[in-house]
């Protein structure tokens, strides 16, 4: 019977599967997962640490593989579609909603839990209103310690943004924004293209994944992103107060 | 005619550089193709540390050069167990990196991915941890109880050799100890440029990685703290368990006449920990009763 049992460090992917992406874009996108399994398959003690799910969106959002362990044998990986628009607001309700439904699981199960982490990857605009995924933003991220008001299970969230998207709008979902735990967005360059810049931003994704899985330079956050030096060539990363893109 | 020592900082414009063959959490290890006469001819790696490493220039001269200051058998001797820089790399006249003896073959594994892709990964601490199950996945052979106990002793043995040398492991993790099961079995310890000499500081941050800390150091390192993460080795590796620290979980294998060692080594009180040393005999002993049943 073990004393301790592992931390665990709960991953999501949120993915813009809106019609721009479709094509070489979604291809892209779709190997992100197995490559991840992979990757985790050559450290068998992430298998204990890490849990890993995908939600997608375009005008609704839908949990495409619910978060678990992507060691586990009888994992069956989705395949994404391109379906419709860009709802934002919808992108974080539905992750709101399931990172409380996850954590509440894991803790049942008698798990300590990692503050979450969001990989959030769009090509494009929201096409919702302003209001509209500010607001929802808010809920999914606003958390007042002292009078408890908001989601306490808020996650830390990295932005990942490729061909249109709007680096303002991106760098206003970087979570949190400020202090010693803040995150950095990543952004594609001027001049590359669409499907080279996502598989960067997989690179990106498994190596923050692994490391801080193996607590690699004792992220405060647990979550450990890459050196600004190490990034894979046409991708940036930006803080919250960088303004050195037009 | 041999005109002095070899230098401890070597320029690496002076060295014909290769491929990278692998970026760590803390720099790039890229392949040397003409070692210079370094190394008696043995194949080097270059391990170029990222900006952000703070580095402690003359503590990794220090690292150096007492492996120099080790007579021919001792070096030897830590040269079979440990990946020891053999010189510092100099960038700008800066020092920027180390040159590290390349990995031997013995080390490396195949494995068989999720995916079907074959992957090639150093055999680490970790796959001697995982259980049977996963392993069967990867299409990584299991290593039997004798074997197991065998590899513990080659453990202990490599860091009883670096403790009578006044050597500080501090990190011990499932990543940084690569072993190999064929024959008598052995191990090799990475990330040597992490450890540092008793009384002085490390050339580069010394990481603790969670889940193998020592609850009586929490922020510093040191040979008692070493000593607990021995026995939280020994523990893992015969529970094939990475989170424990619960010493009946290795029951089975230890032995129960062996336990009370155990328990010594993972005591909260430093004092009460046993010297590294003292691990060889009773591991050795087991080793042999478990080979010896095997064999029946």
């Amino acid at each position: 019977m073990s004393e301790d049992k592992a931390k665990l460090l709960p991953f999501y992917l949120l993915l813009d599967v809106s019609w721009s992406m479709d094509g070489k874009n979604l291809l892209e996108a779709n190997d992100i997962m197995p490559t991840l399994v992979d990757a985790i398959a050559q450290n068998p003690i992430l298998g204990d640490k890490v849990r890993f799910g995908l939600v997608d969106f375009s005008d609704d959002a839908r949990v495409q593989l619910p978060l678990c362990d992507l060691l586990d044998p009888n994992l069956a990986l989705p395949g994404l579609a391109a379906r419709g628009g860009t709802s934002y607001a919808e992108a974080f309700r539905t992750m709101r909603k399931q990172i409380e439904h996850d954590v509440l699981q894991l803790k049942a199960d008698n798990y300590s839990v990692h503050r979450p982490a969001v990989f959030f990857l769009s090509d494009g605009g929201p096409t919702d209103e302003e209001q509209e995924w500010r607001s929802a933003f808010a809920e999914l991220t606003e958390y007042d310690r002292q009078t408890g008001a908001g989601f306490a299970m808020y996650p830390n969230v990295i932005p990942f943004g490729v061909a249109n998207a709007d680096p303002h709008i991106m760098q206003q979902l970087i979570h949190p924004s400020v202090g010693n735990k803040q995150m950095r967005m990543f952004m594609m360059d001027k001049g590359n293209n669409a499907p080279d810049a996502i598989r960067a931003m997989a690179e990106i994704l498994i190596s923050s994944v692994l490391n801080s899985g193996m607590g690699v330079a004792n992220g405060a956050s647990g979550v450990v992103l890459p050196d600004p030096s190490q990034l894979p060539a046409g991708v940036t990363s930006f803080s919250a107060d960088d303004d050195d893109f037009l | 005619m041999r005109t002095g020592l070899p230098p401890l900082a070597v320029d690496g414009e002076a060295l014909r550089l290769g491929q990278t063959l692998g970026r760590g959490g803390q720099g790039r290890v890229v392949e040397v193709l003409d070692n210079g006469g370094l190394a008696g001819g043995r194949a080097l790696v270059a391990k170029w540390y990222l900006p952000s490493v703070a580095l402690d220039a003359a503590a990794l001269t220090r690292l150096v050069a007492w492996r120099r200051s080790l007579d021919e058998a001792t070096r030897a001797a830590v040269d079979g167990v440990a990946c020891w820089p053999h010189a510092v790399l100099l960038r700008d006249g800066r020092a920027a990196g180390v040159l590290l003896p390349r990995v031997l073959p013995v080390f490396w594994l195949d494995l068989r991915l999720p995916s079907g892709a074959h992957g090639r990964v150093l055999r680490e601490l970790q796959y001697l941890i995982a259980r049977p199950e996963l392993l069967v996945r990867r299409g990584v052979p299991d290593v039997d109880a004798g074997t197991r106990l065998r590899l513990l002793v080659r453990f202990v043995e490599a860091v009883a050799l670096m403790h009578a040398n006044d050597v500080v492991l501090g990190d011990l993790s499932v990543k940084n100890v690569l072993f190999s099961p064929a024959g008598r079995g052995r191990v090799h310890l990475l990330d040597c440029d992490a450890l540092r000499l008793t009384g002085t500081n490390p050339a580069v941050g010394q990481p603790n990685s969670p889940g193998w800390d020592d609850p009586a150091f929490p922020g510093t390192q040191n040979q008692q703290s070493d000593r607990y993460k021995l026995a939280l080795t020994v523990l893992r590796v015969l529970a094939r368990d990475f989170h424990t620290r619960d010493p009946d979980d290795a029951a089975g294998l230890l032995g129960r006449e062996y336990l009370p060692l155990l328990r010594a080594g993972l005591s909260g009180d430093p004092d009460a920990r046993p010297p590294t040393a003292a691990w060889l005999r009773p591991l050795r002993r087991r080793a042999e009763e478990l080979t010896s049943s095997q064999e029946r």
